[in-house]
């Protein structure tokens, strides 16, 4: 992977909270050489807790140069999870913060050498410290990433807010179809309750606007007429589902000053985007989430794997060049190669419509997406139940509730909150006199949410 | 006001009745993230059924400035 092919070295590239200026193509090639030769070697395996910052892409792009493969991290992980997470996967390198809050590269362990193919790793879920990878390559990520900036005709002279964490696969993506376009990006840590956020976003010039759902209901809140980016043309929602209402409300702002409000739907397992609604279609189908992306292709199919009658709702499938090969949960399994061969299968319900558009309808596993963040349930209820013995975990809006018949102290949300990027305010904590149950002996989840 | 404005921070801080309210200051009390300042801001919105505006939104950033800003609406 050598993102980015220099279009024009003096082009504007990245800026982020310590810099007043965009930092030039030509620039940002020079830095990243520089980390690639820091990280000179052969194939190895890089942990990048990555800053939404110029130093961290210059890093990713230069370990990538160097040829290695990288495992964007959350910088935000405690102690606790960064080991364990180093030792399931033996890194060769860790780069991290230091001290002083810059980057810095420490020598780690030797495993078993990756795939030559192997590019990247990504966390696949909102629990940064569950040891699940997603494994990609250069060429799903291009693929992805170009894909993106034709549906979305990112320009070369447009702005991209990177205000979503770069380890994110949504974040990443805002990137690489930017870079691939030769296109500027500014890089945040800030977030959209800081008032430099918008005054920082205004003086870059933003004109793409990304966020997962939490973001519109932020905006709407704020009133995205008084957001004052005189800039701004393109708003992207991914990440979840957001009301048919809000998303209203996206549209018709960008349809008033002649942009464009694109509704997408994706997941880390596709690199991570696979379809996008158009902003003219918009008003035909407010719910959907679109047609395929370029090379992709969407089938329905029922419990057997058989295709089912048009407009049923049935199982999403996705096929394309961007699915990933497959899932890693030690360092051994980075040397495997394509275990999905294209074929995803999302665990998302949904239909297509004539014109071959997709509209989800829920999940089939027992999984959630809280503020943007995929939530697998079943792991957070393993986790708690190591802490505190029996319990039971459900979702409903953007509360995730605990359900416990032992009594227990309050410590248990604020290891929680070390363990997982879930707000600490979405959990709550119920005493229930015992947990329902099926007839088969399974923990009646539904039950549990009507009582709750 | 602001027993009022406190009841909606502990409500959605889950606060200790007791809880030094000096301390309750954005980013940096345990919870108050951008998540909890946006469902602060629906809560005192819905308690002192007002909109609060975008400035005040941005610059609602302790628990004393939020008194002092409610003072407006309520």
């Amino acid at each position: 992977m050598k993102f980015p092919e220099i279009l024009a070295p003096d082009a504007p590239a990245l800026r982020d909270d310590r810099s007043e200026r965009f930092v030039s193509y030509g620039e940002l090639k020079t830095r990243a050489a520089a980390w690639a030769a820091r990280l000179d070697g052969s194939k190895a395996l890089v942990f990048l807790y990555v800053p939404n910052r110029v130093d961290g892409v210059a890093a990713l792009l230069g370990a990538w140069q160097a040829g290695h493969a990288v495992a964007l991290l959350d910088p935000g992980l405690g102690a606790e999870g960064r080991i364990a997470l180093f030792d399931a996967y033996l890194p060769e390198y860790v780069i991290a913060d230091d001290a002083d809050g810059n980057l810095d590269v420490s020598t780690g362990k030797a495993g078993p050498a990756p795939h030559q193919d192997l590019t990247l790793l990504l966390s696949t879920s909102g629990s940064t410290g569950s040891p699940k990878f997603v494994r990609l390559t250069s060429a799903q990520i291009r693929h992805n990433a170009e894909a993106i900036a034709d549906v979305l005709d990112i320009r070369a002279d447009e702005v991209g807010c990177g205000h979503l964490p770069l380890h994110y696969s949504y974040g990443l993506s805002i990137l690489t179809s930017h870079l691939v376009r030769g296109a500027p990006v500014l890089l945040t840590e800030r977030s959209f309750t800081d008032r430099a956020f918008w005054t920082q976003a205004r003086a870059a010039k933003v004109a793409h606007m990304p966020g997962v759902p939490f973001h519109f209901q932020m905006m709407q809140r704020l009133r995205y007429e008084r957001l004052d980016l005189p800039d701004l043309r393109v708003l992207t929602q991914a990440g979840g589902g957001l009301s048919v209402e809000e998303r209203r409300a996206a549209h018709s702002f960008m349809d008033g000053r002649g942009g464009r409000f694109y509704v997408m739907y994706g997941q880390t397992e596709a690199a991570p985007r696979m379809t996008t609604l158009a902003h003219e279609d918009f008003p035909l189908t407010p719910d959907s989430v679109g047609t395929a992306l370029p090379g992709g292709r969407l089938e329905i199919v029922d419990d057997q794997g058989e295709a089912v009658a048009p407009g049923e709702n049935g199982l999403v499938i996705y096929r394309g060049p961007n699915v990933m090969w497959g899932y890693a949960e030690r360092r051994e399994d980075l040397a495997l190669g394509d275990t999905n061969k294209g074929r995803l299968e999302t665990g998302d319900i949904g239909r297509l419509d004539a014109a071959g558009r997709l509209t989800i309808s829920g999940r089939a596993k027992r999984f959630g997406k809280i503020y943007g963040l995929r939530v697998n349930l079943d792991e957070i209820e393993r986790a708690v139940a190591g802490m505190i013995g029996r319990c039971a975990v459900v979702q409903t809006g953007e509360l995730l509730h605990i359900a416990h018949v032992d009594p227990i102290d309050g410590d248990v949300v604020a290891r929680l909150a070390d363990l997982f990027t879930i707000p600490r305010t979405a959990y709550r904590l119920h005493q229930i006199d015992a947990i329902p149950y099926t007839g088969r002996g399974k923990v009646d989840y539904r039950k549990l949410e009507r009582e709750l | 006001m602001e027993d009022r404005v406190f009841a909606q921070f502990a409500d959605v801080l889950a606060l200790d009745p007791l809880a030094n309210r000096a301390e309750l200051v954005y980013n940096e009390y345990p919870g108050w993230d951008s998540v909890a300042h946006m469902t602060l801001i629906a809560a005192l919105e819905t308690e002192f059924d007002c909109m609060l505006e975008m400035d005040d939104i941005l610059d609602m950033s302790s628990f004393a400035k939020a008194v002092e800003i409610m003072q407006k609406y309520g």
